[in-house]
């Protein structure tokens, strides 16, 4: 056999084998097994905490939030229906919810304010690294969720169009348009606060 | 130009870190700014992998936690069972009547819990208490209750302490002594100064270990909201009010009162282990908060400096501490209440009852499936005790409940082995 021909047969194999293995996991997960949730959290906790990090106002807060998300997720699992819908998906909505839900209750002004004032607080290192951090905090809250979460899939979780699409239940090119109207946005913002200046 | 063409054209430069040729001046200026922000979130993104990295073992038990609370609730709803009570207790082998009992109690503690869990997954972390109280911590706080309800198996009283009011679950688990008399969980009624230490749930409330009340009744002490201490320029002086430390001994902190202002002090967990060491009841004790040289941002170190009643390694409710000591703040202490305390050496270990030789003489130790084992320094392994290692030679400090002739331990530090 040719390997022209071979390899894309292969990789549909791939492809079938991944997809049976994670509607296996998913149907566990309805079920509540105990192992299911285990796998679940080890391979995408890292994720939700990213995805959540920008929101928060430190590592605490986004550890509770991310957290949270496998608790609710679980408490939930007979009502998820893992046709066509990948777990990480669900997450990461649920993850949103619960940041907003958050954000709300604290009061967006304060919450900003106070979003800040951790910033530079709780930063190790040098003054460079505080403004580094504050300055793409400020970026990212300027944001909206739409656009936040564009950002956090395609650079903080290193998704691609096509899996970001998935996740956010849109077209690829809907996610290219609030993908570059996010990043002009930010730019602006890190401009606006002299980042670019201090990073080049 | 056209927004397609900046995308496809962006699209391209991330993957081969190229702008096209054909884009146009314009359009490369433009991708030339998507990219610039682009790289900025990515310069943060491995500060982030490293924050979840290190946060990842506590969330992990945390969420285990859940789980078996969730199945727990689950399996009492549908056929009750008698549950051993936990994984030390199951390798323990811990057969004692009392355990039965007070797992089939546990179960429709937990029950209970898991209900207002459910109510409250939503919750965020904006309460002082929340802020105090991390899910999964050892804790040891203070305060007075203010109200108590619930009969038969359960128990839940709400105590307010100075940085706000506390649900606290207690059972026939809970080891509740006054004047090292043990007590009746539901003995616990409103007025009652306590002193409690046991884990927080993830709602926040604590499931009591050990439940120490003191001699006379007391005053709820006024609430004032404690501020995170993230920057020190010199020393400062309080009293613990709260003392927390992690499951994986590496996150700790103490809440001390300095001057009527409460502060949430994350502390190095070597501060912890030799806090627990100095004695039974960190809670009420005089320490002094310091940076040292080299420590992370937003952690320091603490100095003890003893309690109220120099010597009070016992259990001695109705002590007075010395509140009004120089150095003292100037707060008044709510609870003067402590729980027994020996350090020795373990000489033997039969199951889950360690032999512990200490100044006062030979002491049963009996360790529980709730016992927090603090490792420290000792060369231990967690698995290897809790497949039986004796630990015989090593230095022990115990913190825990009187009850007859035996301890029933809290907290146990384990120390070197000696060499004799």
């Amino acid at each position: 056999m040719n390997l022209a021909v071979g390899e894309p047969e292969e990789q549909i194999d791939d492809a079938a084998a991944k997809s049976r293995a994670a509607e296996e996991l998913a149907r566990r997960a309805c079920r509540r097994d105990a192992g299911a949730w285990s796998e679940i959290f080890d391979a995408h906790y890292r994720s939700i905490y990213a995805f959540v990090r920008y929101r928060m106002r430190g590592a605490e807060e986004a550890e509770d939030i991310a957290a949270q998300v496998f608790e609710v997720a679980y408490a939930r699992a007979d009502r998820f229906d893992y046709r066509g819908v990948p777990i990480e998906g669900w997450l990461i909505g649920i993850a949103r919810n619960l940041a907003r839900d958050h954000i709300k209750k604290l009061g967006r002004h304060g919450y900003e304010e106070e979003l800040v004032e951790s910033v530079e607080l709780s930063q190790p290192d040098s003054a460079s690294a505080i403004d580094l951090r504050q300055d793409i905090t400020v970026a990212m809250r300027s944001l909206t969720d739409d656009q936040q979460t564009v950002l956090s899939l395609r650079f903080l979780l290193d998704k691609s169009v096509a899996e970001t699409a998935m996740l956010m239940d849109r077209s690829e090119d809907a996610v290219k348009n609030l993908q570059r109207r996010a990043l002009a946005a930010m730019q602006r913002v890190l401009l606006a606060t002299g980042y670019t200046a201090r990073s080049t | 130009m056209t927004t397609h063409r900046v995308d496809d054209f962006f699209g391209e430069a991330l993957a081969t870190g190229n702008i096209p040729k054909e884009a146009t001046p314009a359009e490369r200026a433009e991708v030339e700014q998507l990219l610039l922000a682009a790289r900025a979130l990515g310069t943060d993104r491995a500060q982030i992998d490293a924050e979840a990295r290190a946060s990842m073992p506590v969330a992990r038990a945390r969420f285990e936690r859940f789980v078996a609370e969730s199945r727990a609730n689950a399996a009492s709803v549908g056929a009750p069972r008698i549950s051993r009570g936990g994984i030390l207790g199951w390798l323990f082998g811990v057969h004692r009547a009392l355990a039965t009992t007070a797992a089939a109690v546990g179960i429709a503690t937990v029950a209970v819990l898991a209900l207002v869990l459910s109510q409250n997954v939503f919750t965020g972390v904006e309460t002082a208490s929340a802020q105090v109280l991390t899910p999964g911590d050892y804790v040891q706080v203070e305060g007075v209750v203010s109200e108590a309800s619930g009969n038969g198996g359960e128990r839940t009283v709400k105590v307010q302490s100075e940085f706000g009011a506390i649900d606290v679950a207690l059972n026939a688990v809970t080891s509740v002594v006054n004047d090292e008399t043990q007590k009746d969980f539901s003995s616990v009624k409103k007025g009652d100064a306590v002193l409690i230490s046991g884990l927080v749930r993830p709602d926040r409330s604590i499931a009591a270990h050990s439940l120490a009340v003191a001699a006379q009744s007391g005053t709820p002490p006024k609430k004032v909201t404690p501020q995170l201490l993230k920057q020190l320029d010199s020393a400062v002086e309080g009293r613990i009010v709260v003392v927390s430390l992690a499951e994986d001994e590496v996150r700790a902190s103490v809440v001390i009162d300095a001057r009527g202002k409460q502060l949430i002090v994350p502390i190095e967990a070597r501060s912890v282990k030799l806090l627990l060491q100095n004695g039974s009841t960190p809670v009420g004790g005089r320490v002094v908060v310091s940076r040292e040289a080299g420590q992370p941002a937003g952690t320091f170190s603490i100095q003890f400096l003893g309690q109220g009643q120099p010597g009070s390694a016992t259990a001695n409710p109705g002590a007075t501490r010395a509140s009004g000591a120089p150095g003292a703040s100037s707060a008044t202490p709510p609870v003067p209440v402590h729980f027994t305390g020996i350090k020795g050496v373990v000489t033997g270990r039969a199951g889950a009852v360690l032999q512990v030789e200490s100044a006062k003489g030979q002491t049963n130790v009996v360790v529980r499936p709730e016992t927090r084992l603090v490792l420290a320094d000792s060369g231990l392994l967690r698995d290897a005790i809790v497949r039986g290692e004796s630990a015989v030679g090593h230095e022990v400090t115990i913190s825990g409940a009187i009850v007859g002739e035996r301890v029933i331990a809290d907290v146990i530090v384990f120390g070197p082995k000696l060499t004799r």
